[in-house]
């Protein structure tokens, strides 16, 4: 991740307090005005209790004096994330988990006397594997008779993308590009299929939700006289928790199976070729990885089993559905699995292109594997060598790629429907134009097979 | 809306929002008081039959 000394360009929105970087670490700058709030999560036993059970970040409370600018109240130096993904890049079993971490985190809070202000699926990331919640100052007193805030928010972050992933089609959760704050809700309605009205959870957390808000939309009510009783608080949340469990996704059949079976390689091919990367990851003894077009992550464990953190993105939802259930039935700490189209991958957006960050920005990784990726972006979408190599320039010091060749049955396959334009398709052409931008360290030829591995290093 | 001045809420809650919470609010609470009522009620004569 690219790091520079000062403030965060998402943390403006809560004025509680603010992100701020400062010799390669992060800092959460804790204003006076957040003091009460702040003293009762900590004294209340709500932050331990968080801590403790994996469902907050911890930090260390460094001293206010250590941010010199600002008259801050305290100074907190949380526990650093290695990498920082957000919703639109998750499957749909990870939205659902960051959404049930976010309700039980607020069950606790409740049990603590506060409850959550904010319930942004941004304020979740994965950490060792696992949903974690990254906002220390999200909490506020609860007061008897005070609806929860963050409802509207919660509604729009979660339970909406999970039911149009759930009941239209996966891919909607791209919609998060585009709607920073979460999925509008007359949106959601309108999407989803009548069914959905005949499920209470969903007529009343969306379809009327949307209705009311419409309606009341041009109206001044005075909200002051109308509260909400514990137990009708408790009801609400335990009502989004049972929507949210019963939300489903399950690839259609057939996307879930010949993954590694049907590309070219013999059991014999592919041991050598898991041999090969795994003396080239020993080489470069990198400390963080980025697998591009991963699969269900094959290849990508033979790095995260070696502890290194290990990001493995695929196109597929599907794939990266399977990878992630994986995971957590593995309960495996170094990888994480993220849906990336590469031809056009996650953007700045936000407020002055700020608020999330590019993929470019969270590079560079220390080692790239891009295996049997080449022909798919120099077939499929067009691009000339000299701008893939570029690209992966911008995001690794080490290259690990894969070249698979033109009589490759996979390339023959991606021809077979289109003119071969590609006369500079070529082995001689491939090192040439990545010469350009690395060095070749080292080559191998796969056995049974007409690919090359090649271990190449940024110039 | 004095609860999120009070509390000190950064984010707007939504009017529309607000008051369908507070109606289902109402409604689950209900539900939740019987489903407790009965709840009470089963462990009372679950506890008298494993006396008898």
């Amino acid at each position: 991740m690219i790091v520079r000394n000062g403030n965060v360009a998402s943390s403006f929105r809560d004025p509680s307090g603010s992100l701020f970087f400062q010799g390669g670490s992060i800092y959460r700058r804790v204003d006076f005005r957040y003091k009460e709030n702040y003293d009762h999560s900590i004294n209340s036993g709500l932050y331990k209790t968080l801590v403790d059970s994996g469902l907050l970040v911890p930090h260390d409370d460094v001293g206010a004096d250590h941010d010199k600018t600002h008259g801050a109240y305290k100074v907190l130096k949380p526990e650093l994330i290695p990498f920082i993904s957000y919703p639109y890049e998750w499957c749909f079993s990870q939205l659902k988990d960051a959404a049930l971490t976010t309700l039980k985190i607020q069950k606790k809070a409740l049990r603590f006397g506060m409850t959550l202000k904010d319930s942004s699926a941004y304020n979740v990331q994965f950490l060792k594997g696992q949903p974690i919640f990254i906002d220390s100052l999200s909490f506020e007193k609860y007061r008897e008779g005070q609806p929860w805030v963050a409802y509207r928010q919660f509604c729009q972050h979660f339970l909406a993308p999970l039911a149009l992933m759930s009941y239209d089609d996966v891919r909607l959760s791209q919609l998060f590009r585009v709607y920073i704050d979460g999925i509008p809700l007359d949106l959601a309605s309108s999407l989803l299929p009548s069914r959905t009205q005949f499920r209470f959870s969903l007529l009343s957390h969306i379809h009327l939700h949307a209705k009311s808000q419409k309606y009341f939309g041009d109206k001044t009510v005075n909200t002051s006289g109308h509260k909400m009783t514990r137990r009708g608080l408790l009801g609400l949340i335990g009502s989004l928790e049972s929507a949210v469990e019963k939300l489903k996704w399950q690839p259609r059949d057939g996307e879930w199976t010949d993954y590694y079976e049907s590309t070219n390689y013999s059991p014999e091919a592919l041991r050598q070729k898991k041999q090969l990367v795994a003396e080239f990851l020993d080489k470069t003894n990198p400390k963080m990885v980025w697998d591009l077009g991963a699969n269900t992550g094959l290849f990508s464990r033979i790095a995260s089993d070696r502890g290194i953190q290990t990001i493995a993105f695929d196109i597929d939802p599907a794939a990266v559905e399977k990878n992630y259930r994986e995971c957590r039935l593995k309960e495996e700490a170094n990888i994480l699995p993220l849906l990336l189209d590469l031809t056009n991958p996650s953007p700045d957006i936000g407020w002055q292109n700020q608020e999330r960050m590019s993929i470019l920005k969270r590079g560079p990784a220390d080692t790239v594997l891009a295996l049997a990726l080449i022909h798919h972006l120099a077939i499929s979408n067009n691009l000339p060598f000299e701008k893939i190599a570029d690209f992966f320039s911008k995001i690794c010091h080490w290259l690990l790629i894969e070249f698979v060749p033109k009589s490759d049955s996979q390339v023959q396959r991606l021809l077979s429907s289109r003119e071969d334009i590609f006369p500079d398709y070529t082995q001689q052409f491939f090192e040439s134009q990545f010469g350009e931008y690395f060095t070749i360290e080292g080559s191998s030829k796969i056995k049974d097979s007409q690919r090359t591995l090649y271990l190449m290093q940024k110039r | 809306m004095i609860y999120a001045r009070d509390a000190f809420a950064y984010i707007d809650p939504g009017t529309g929002s607000f008051v369908l919470q507070v109606i289902i609010g109402a409604l689950l609470g209900v539900a939740f008081a019987i489903k407790s009522f009965w709840k009470n009620v089963k462990a009372f004569f679950a506890k008298l039959l494993s006396k008898g």
